[in-house]
Order: C-alpha cells, then structure tokens, then sequence
C-alpha cells in the first residue's frame, strides 16, 4: 500500500497530512487493544 | 501501478476500522482473531508512520539544523582583534584612551552599599598603572593614611567580608576614604603623564603594524562591522530562526502584508521587480532611520558642542595657572602628611603635629585637589574641541569628539536633569557609544557641523531620489521610526526568504513538522 507512495516527492504539508492521519490510525488500533483486553478480563 | 493519493491511504484506513468493525468478538476464538488482525495492522501502520516521521525529520533537520554562516565567526574574530579603537584614538590623551576618566567617575560617585565595585574599580586602576610600568603598592598612596591603610588591606587580601569591615572602620575615621583614593590615583598620573604618554606610543605602533594608518585601521572595522550586520540579520538561519523565537511573526509576511509595506514606500501600484531592486536602498533606509532616531535622541549634544565651538577664545593661560595650582596643592598635601609621621622640634621637645589638624588639612586639600582636577579636565576639553574640530568637521566629528570625552557626556547628560542616577547617566553613556559605534552610521558623516541642515529632511530628500517616499511624518518620534523601519524589515526579510526559497506556507509547515518531531522524540 504505503510502497506506492514515494515519500520524498510528497510536499511538506502532505507528508504532515499523511503522519497525522497514520498517527490517528496507529492509536485507534491501540485503543481497541486496550479495550478488547478490558472487555476479556470482565 | 497508479500513483497513490492522500484520499487514498484514507479510504485504506476506512476500510481496515470497517472490515475490524464487522469482525465478531463474541468468543475466546474470534477475539484471538480479532486480536490478531489489530496486531498486525499496528505493525505495518506503525512502520509507515516511522518512515514518515524519519522523512520529516530529515527534512527538517535540512532547514532547522542550519548552522550560521561560517564566515560570521571568521568576522567576529577579526573585530575582536580590532578593538583598540579607544587607543588609536587621535583626539583624547592617555586619560581617557585607558578609561581612567570612566573609572574614577565611578569612584567618585559610588554607592556605599557596593563595595565590590569600588574595590574592583580600584583593581582595575592599579592594574592599568601596572601595564603602564608603575607597579602600585599602598606606600604609593601615602598622600591620606586612611587610603594608604585601605590599600595596603585590599591588596593583601580582597575577600568582600573583611573588606567591609574594614571599609567600615576607616569610613568612620574619614568620610572621605574612597575620594583620597582617587584623587591619589590621579595624582601620580599627574606626576607620571609621560609614563602614559609612552605608554600608548608603544600600543599604537604595535597595533598599528606595517603601513596601516589609523584610518585604514577605522575603515576596516566599520567594513567587518557592516559585513557582520548583514550576516546576523540576513542570513537563512538566522531569519528562520528569528521566526522560532517569534522575533518575526509570520502574519506580517503574508502576500498582503509584504505587499501593503511596498506599496507605503512605493506607492499602490509599484512594480514588484523594481521594488526587489530596491532592496539595498530599504536596508539603507531601515539603517538611516535608527541613526536619526538616535541621532534626535541626542540632539542636545551637538547642540551644546556647536555653541562651545562658536566661541573662539581659548583658555591656555587658564589651563597653565590651574596646573600650576594642582602641584601647589600636591606639595601642600605632602607636607601636611611629613608632618603627621615625622617628628620636628629638638631633644625633649621633639614632637609630631596634630593628627586631627593634619588630617583635616588633609581632607581639605584633597577636596580642592578634586575640584581643580575637574576643572582642569573641563578646561583641557574646551580648548581640545577648538582646536580638534574645525569648519570642515562633520556631525559625527563633534559627536564623536564628545564620545572621546566621556566626562564631557556625562555633564551634558546631567545638564539635562540634574536628579538623574548614575547608573541612568552610564546606561546613556553607553547607548550613546553604540550609536557611535555602529558600522552603518552615515548620514551623519556626511553632513557639516555648521550646515544646519535638518537630518531628518536630508534622509527624506535623499531617498526621494531613488523613488522611495516616506514622509515627515513617517519619521515624527520614536514609536513612528518603530512602525517605519516595521515596515522596511519586512520588506527586506521577505527579500531574503525569498532568496533562500523560504515561503511563507513552507515554514508554517516546516514549524508544524518540527513540532511533530519534537514530540515524538518527548515521547520516545
């Protein structure tokens, strides 16, 4: 998927836009994480 | 394979939290699975995210991580190594080219509860004597025993505790304990002007090395000094970093803001090629402007400088009869002292004078020692700015015939309010040396001591020439040169950035991406 990008022809703000929305992604991932994990244990 | 866009790495993203949204977690089996599949979206998210980060970190470390321009040390250096312009000065004598005039000025008017000062002023003037080649002990100083005593314990042991106690002892005794030690400090200077004389011959050819003259010496300091001015303030690094520590605001460089401060000095429909053109005679301008504040600031200098020198008389009698009454009072003072520590008379009727009648005769000859010092001083002055300056002599002559006589300075500087302190008078005396000091003063050094002319009028009329209008107004007081030279900054940092491809939107994003870095590594 991101090996199609080339990250250096991205403009600044792109490359901002693009670890922004990664970023979110990455930490919606580890919030079902946590709250699956929580859900097992009760 | 077709390009990827922004839009969609997103709908990927949306459709992974869709497809995990549709997967059943209701047994120990499918949230294994469940699990699963988050862990390994995490993985292979996180590695993209980490390789974005390390773009963005290299990228900024590109713009952030610019080091100064190396020739600005290299320039530093070589005016570090330039700074006897106090010594080769032509005009004062060894006095003030030393700085003994600034010290004892201190000492003169210190305040008690700053001893540390006083003794480190004291220092400072024996170590000048020092250089000089007259190694000071506390006998040198043998006109006041109080200041004689002082001496002895200071130059023994200068720990501020004991200093004090001592200070305290003696200024009980004498009131006047540090005014004995600097009208004996002055005192062998007088008997050893030669000495001094000498003394700055030596310095001068030795600065002076080769064939360089003091004016090629001045030249290539005023040179250096304006090369550096440039690259401290129009160097890439130094405006991006202007804009980091909100030095610069980057509302005032939009397009509108850059443009509405083009169109002040242009007018609205200025050609934008012809206004980049223009950018050395905005730096000029921006330059001008803070030399004519500060050269309004201090007006009243020149003011008094011109009227001393439309008076002709000179007053080289007076300065002879008032030498001739300091060693007068010198050998009065000698005596007085020979008579407290010798004994006169015969056999059984030998004796020693009355300490309390020597001292006070010491005392009062001490204080006329001082006054006649000062007058001297202000007498030489006169008689140096007649004969110093003359009719071609320019703005910057007399002012900086002023700066060479700091106690000149300090006198008008009083003369303006009489209840001003002495760190108010010093802090002018050294803004009025920046001033002078400033590689970019020229206005000034082109215009004649007696022309009269309106300095504020000339700037205007000069750049009216090149098609640049700023008005009386635009110059009218303090806060209106502020918004003028606002204005001409932007205009020539927006020069600059442009120069060095730095648009407005690349360095908000570039201060966005640094943030981003920062964080993340806060985090690591």
């Amino acid at each position: 998927m991101m090996e199609d990008i080339k990250l250096s022809e991205l403009s600044f703000e792109d490359l901002i836009n693009l670890f922004n929305m990664i970023e979110e992604f990455v930490n919606y991932l580890e919030s079902e994480e946590t709250q699956e994990v929580e859900e097992v244990k009760k | 394979m077709a390009k990827k866009t922004l839009e969609d790495i997103s709908h990927e993203i949306e459709v992974n939290k869709e497809v995990l949204a549709s997967m059943p977690v209701n047994n120990a089996k499918n949230l294994s699975a469940y699990k699963k599949k988050i862990e390994s979206l995490k993985t292979e998210y996180s590695k993209y995210r980490d390789d974005i980060y390390e773009e963005l970190e290299k990228r900024t470390g590109k713009y952030l991580d610019v080091k100064p321009n190396a020739r600005t040390e290299i320039v530093e250096h070589e005016l570090n190594s330039l700074n006897s312009v106090d010594i080769l000065n032509p005009i004062n004598t060894p006095y003030e080219k030393l700085r003994l005039d600034t010290l004892f000025y201190s000492l003169a008017h210190y305040y008690k509860d700053d001893l540390e000062n006083v003794n480190n002023d004291i220092k400072k003037a024996i170590e000048i004597y020092k250089n000089v080649g007259i190694n000071l002990t506390h006998e040198d100083f043998c006109y006041s025993d109080y200041a004689e005593k002082y001496i002895e314990e200071l130059t023994r042991d200068d720990s501020i505790d004991r200093m004090k106690d001592i200070f305290e002892d003696l200024h009980w005794k004498c009131p006047d304990l540090i005014l004995h030690i600097e009208v004996s400090l002055r005192i062998i200077y007088h008997k050893n002007i030669k000495l001094f004389e000498k003394y700055i011959e030596d310095q001068q050819r030795a600065i002076l090395s080769g064939n360089m003259t003091v004016d090629d010496y001045v030249m290539k300091r005023t040179n250096l000094g304006r090369e550096l001015y440039d690259l401290k303030n129009y160097d890439t690094f130094v405006i991006l970093n202007k804009f980091m520590n909100n030095e610069l605001l980057l509302n005032d460089y939009n397009t509108v803001s850059v443009g509405k401060s083009y169109g002040k000095f242009l007018g609205d429909n200025y050609d934008i090629s012809f206004a980049k053109e223009k950018v050395e005679d905005f730096k000029n301008l921006y330059n001008n402007l803070e030399e004519y504040r500060n050269y309004s600031k201090f007006s009243y200098v020149l003011d008094d400088v011109k009227k001393k020198f439309q008076d002709k008389t000179k007053q080289d009698d007076k300065i002879k009869s008032i030498n001739d009454e300091i060693e007068k009072l010198i050998k009065s003072l000698e005596k007085s002292y020979n008579s407290l520590n010798t004994e006169t008379g015969f056999l059984f009727f030998k004796h020693k004078a009355d300490p309390d009648k020597a001292h006070l005769e010491i005392n009062t000859s001490m204080e006329e020692l001082d006054k006649k010092f000062d007058e001297y001083d202000n007498i030489s002055i006169d008689n140096q700015l007649k004969s110093k300056l003359n009719e071609t002599s320019t703005i910057f002559d007399a002012l900086w015939f002023v700066l060479s006589f700091k106690t000149y300075l300090r006198t008008l500087i009083k003369s303006l309010d009489d209840t001003v302190t002495i760190g108010f008078i010093k802090e002018r005396v050294s803004e009025f040396e920046s001033f002078l000091y400033d590689p970019t003063v020229n206005v000034i050094k082109n215009i004649n001591l007696n022309a009269n002319d309106d300095v504020g009028l000339v700037i205007i009329d000069h750049y009216r020439m090149f098609n640049i209008n700023i008005t009386q107004d635009d110059i009218a007081d303090e806060d209106t040169i502020k918004q003028t030279r606002k204005a001409l900054l932007i205009i020539i940092n927006s020069y600059y950035m442009e120069q060095a491809n730095l648009d407005i939107n690349f360095i908000t994003n570039l201060f966005e991406a640094r943030k981003l870095v920062i964080d993340k590594k806060a985090n690591n």
